[in-house]
């Protein structure tokens, strides 16, 4: 298929390219590929259209190779060791992984055999056009459901490209199996043809556990490593890394395997469980507190405890604040809710913190210094760090939980429940005043305030029609986060994920929206409720720069999102540089940029809005668009980087998250 | 309750806080006849001290926030901040006691005083001292999170703008 641009504004001569392409004309093509199954949706191939029609060229649309489409539809093979030449290495393990359920797979091409055996295995597979990406899409599919995931890439490049997304995925405790391969043993040391790393010292710090496996018949005993480590107490990211010794390794029968057994044999579920005492002793705490509260961690979501953390507050009003990397194991709009009734956390005086994988030290947040403090974990020996307990229980978050809701008392604490829902209609008094003062400096200058942006976003998804626990959705960005963070809803259990969690970081936000859209159109877990609904991410033009062209991977496996990018020319950091010399070059872009354009080359919807009634008008298009059509969109939110300026636009809309609670990223 | 109560009731309460690892590095000394000077690291690892004075019945936090000039918007800002916390609609558990506490710029430096009354028990005082360390905090918490005073923190606390979240 020959492409011809030309931006001669003479006609260019067609005749040999029409002859030579005869049956791969454009209108032809789009006809082709509209019947065809990859084909994309009526968008952008009339978006194509527009565009060859304007310059008058042959362009063919943008559509998906029905390889891709014949590829996915295959069905799994069944490698065993009775098959020709028994099983490889890399099947050994992705029979192991299959066997443990793993969820999902997001890769770049490297690290072939292994990927290519995860696929043939019939492990939800996703390949990428960055590593990095497809390392921050297992994280978000993780966050979204709990569930481990998988990222992969090439031996050298491909694998230092995650590292960002490995370190992100630490510090939010993500259970990330993170797979490179690593050339041949043959060749180490003699940097014998190419990308050749030492992956191990790479990871360090950032991981729960990792190997590089040498031994190819100790491959499936690293399996087990792999999911004991994964499965088991406070997750974090393994790190796998197979040379081509090992994954190739042939095996005829399973005694040429070290310790090849079921997970059953080779790991437990059997978790701690918290003593008699220790509870009695929490209730008679919980007894002699006037206004408890229960910071409900990552460990609460991670191990699926929200149905007994519910029945324990209701039975005792006690108050409910989330923390972690992702939101909604405690639903904001209950009454004993205090996510974001911040007024009142200085007022609790019993604080139980359950699962906090990410602990804080007391100074981080809005406590009383004269609380009670308690803390549940399952490992004794997180217990007492950085926060001195007055009571440490050993357990694992659910057990714990159904252990408390076994016998606790019920208890009516009507000063306690009024003084959150006073503090909550403050809060959101709050947000009324930045949303209108916000209209307001979007109409003085002609150009959207980040706060307006994330007021019509909870006013969409939340407030209106759209059933408020259905959407999915990442918050990330600097100005735009701190806008978002006041509006972040969440609802019901994976509905919300905090992409900058602990590590800061920016730029992972379109892949883990991937990660979590993948999750929401499979219905994985906590998304199965509203499977098929349209992802959102809500992001900043520094962070989208990063992960753009995952809008080509959404488009492939058809997992409609709505990016939100708000746009202000600059990295959100620009006012740091003021009164000091040659300094803030250093944090701006282009002016005006065109994300929306971007997207529209890679097949994706592009919306371009700077008021306030254009973003609603976009916002609710995108949206219909996304559900009805399965067509995702980018909004490129036009604003200017003075907003981020408190001198010049003061604006309660832009106060930095108080912790714990809504908005906060840091622990 | 005498001098040397009022100071020993000052010293355990605020040894109390350093206990449940709120302040770091805390000492204790003398710094005058009837006054106890206490020193801890706390918000943005920076050094406080919190002077108890017997004969005036007198806890003071001198230095809370460095460099506010005077009659500043954030002078004002910050003296509205209290006067809110004093107010009668909360609840008594976060209710400062308006005639008792008082905000002080002293050569640039805003600060808290908190006056006991004639006849106060060691309790009221000790609820009261809890409070003054409470609003101490909300202040690091809340007021300077407000997103106005960003520039203000990274001079006055060498605290980078990654570090506000």
């Amino acid at each position: 298929m020959t492409e011809k641009h030309s931006t001669n504004s003479t006609a260019p001569d067609r005749s040999a390219t029409n002859s030579e392409n005869e049956g791969f004309s454009r209108r032809r093509f789009i006809q082709s590929a509209a019947l065809g199954a990859g084909a994309l949706g009526a968008g952008s191939m009339a978006q194509a259209q527009n565009l060859s029609d304007k310059y008058d060229i042959d362009m063919p649309s943008i559509g998906i190779a029905p390889d891709f489409t014949t590829s996915k539809d295959m069905s799994p093979s069944n490698a065993s060791f009775s098959s020709d030449g028994g099983m490889t290495g890399a099947e050994v393990f992705a029979k192991a992984c299959k066997e443990e359920q793993l969820a999902a797979l997001f890769c770049c091409p490297g690290n072939y055999d292994i990927i290519h055996a995860l696929a043939a295995e019939g492990i939800p597979a996703y390949g990428g056009r960055n590593e990095g990406q497809m390392c921050s899409a297992a994280d978000g599919f993780s966050r979204a459901t709990g569930e481990v995931a998988a990222c992969s890439g090439t031996e050298g490049p491909g694998f230092t490209n995650m590292i960002m997304g490995i370190a992100t995925a630490n510090a939010a405790r993500t259970p990330l199996l993170v797979l490179a391969s690593n050339m041949q043993i043959a060749g180490e040391d003699r940097e014998q043809m190419i990308q050749n790393v030492y992956q191990q010292p790479t990871t360090e710090g950032m991981k729960k556990y990792g190997k590089r496996i040498i031994t190819p018949n100790r491959v499936h005993e690293y399996a087990g490593y792999a999911f004991r480590q994964l499965k088991s107490g406070v997750p974090g990211p393994v790190h796998l890394d197979f040379p081509a010794e090992v994954s190739r390794a042939r095996f005829t029968e399973s005694s040429q395997l070290t310790d090849y057994y079921g997970r059953e044999r080779y790991r437990t579920e059997s978790r701690p469980s918290p003593s008699t005492e220790d509870i009695k002793s929490l209730i008679k705490l919980i007894g002699k507190a006037q206004r408890p509260l229960i910071v409900a961690g990552q460990g609460v979501f991670q191990r699926k405890a929200w149905e007994p953390l519910l029945e324990i507050t209701q039975r005792n009003d006690i108050a409910v604040v989330q923390s972690g990397p992702c939101g909604g194991h405690f639903p904001d709009d209950h009454r004993l809710s205090a996510n974001t009734a911040n007024g009142a956390l200085m007022s609790a005086d019993l604080v139980i913190f359950v699962g906090q994988y990410c602990m804080p030290s007391p100074n981080e947040y809005a406590f009383n210094p004269n609380i009670t403090m308690v803390r549940v974990h399952p490992e004794q020996e997180d217990i007492g760090r950085n926060w001195p307990v007055d009571l440490g229980i050993v357990s694992d978050e659910k057990l714990f939980l159904e252990a408390l809701a076994n016998r606790i008392p019920r208890k009516k604490r009507k000063a306690w429940v009024d003084e959150l829902a006073a503090a909550r209609e403050k809060y959101e008094r709050k947000n009324q005043k930045g949303y209108e003062l916000a209209l307001k400096y979007s109409e003085k200058t002609g150009f959207l305030h980040p706060s307006v942006i994330a007021a019509e976003f909870e006013n969409l998804f939340s407030r209106g029609d759209i059933d408020p626990r259905q959407t999915t959705y990442s918050v990330g960005g600097f100005t735009i986060g701190r806008a978002m963070g006041r509006h972040s809803f969440s609802q019901r259990p994976g509905q919300l994920i905090g992409v900058p969690y602990q590590y800061g970081t920016i730029g992972a936000d379109i892949g883990m929206a991937f990660g979590a859209g993948v999750a929401q159109q499979r219905g994985v877990g906590p998304q199965a409720p509203y499977k098929g609904a349209p992802t959102v991410c809500v992001t900043s033009d520094a962070a989208a720069a990063f992960g753009l062209f995952e809008l080509d991977t959404a488009n492939q496996y058809k997992v409609p999102m709505i990016v939100i990018i708000y746009n202000n020319n600059a990295w959100g950091t620009f006012g740091l540089a003021h009164r000091k010399p040659q300094a803030t070059h250093l944090h701006l872009f282009q002016e005006n940029l065109r994300y929306d354009k971007v997207a529209e080359g890679l097949g994706v919807r592009g919306e371009y809005v700077k008021t306030p009634a254009d973003f609603r008008a976009a916002l609710a298009r995108s949206y219909k668009l996304a559900s009805k059509e399965g067509l995702s969109s980018v909004i490129n939110c036009q604003g200017i980087k003075e907003f981020s300026n408190a001198r010049d636009f003061p604006s309660p809309g832009l106060a930095w998250p108080i912790e714990p609670g809504r908005g906060a990223v840091a622990h | 309750m005498d001098h040397q109560e009022f100071l020993d009731t000052c010293g355990h309460t605020l040894e109390g806080f350093a206990r449940k690892g709120f302040f770091d590095s805390f000492s204790a000394s003398q710094a005058a006849a009837n006054t106890q000077s206490f020193r801890f690291r706390w918000h943005f690892n920076g050094n406080f001290q919190c002077d108890a004075r017997a004969r005036q019945r007198r806890i003071d936090l001198p230095i809370l926030l460095p460099n506010v000039a005077p009659r500043s918007r954030m002078d004002r800002a910050y003296r509205q901040f209290v006067t809110e916390h004093c107010n009668d609609d909360l609840p008594a558990h976060r209710r400062l006691p308006a005639e008792q506490i008082r905000v002080v710029n002293s050569r640039q430096n805003l600060g808290l005083q908190l006056t006991l009354r004639e006849g106060d028990t060691k309790s009221q005082l000790e609820d009261n001292l809890g409070k003054l360390i409470a609003i101490a905090h909300e202040t690091y918490k809340v007021f300077l999170k407000s997103g106005e005073y960003d520039l203000y923190i990274g001079e006055q606390f060498a605290a980078d703008i990654d570090n506000f979240w």
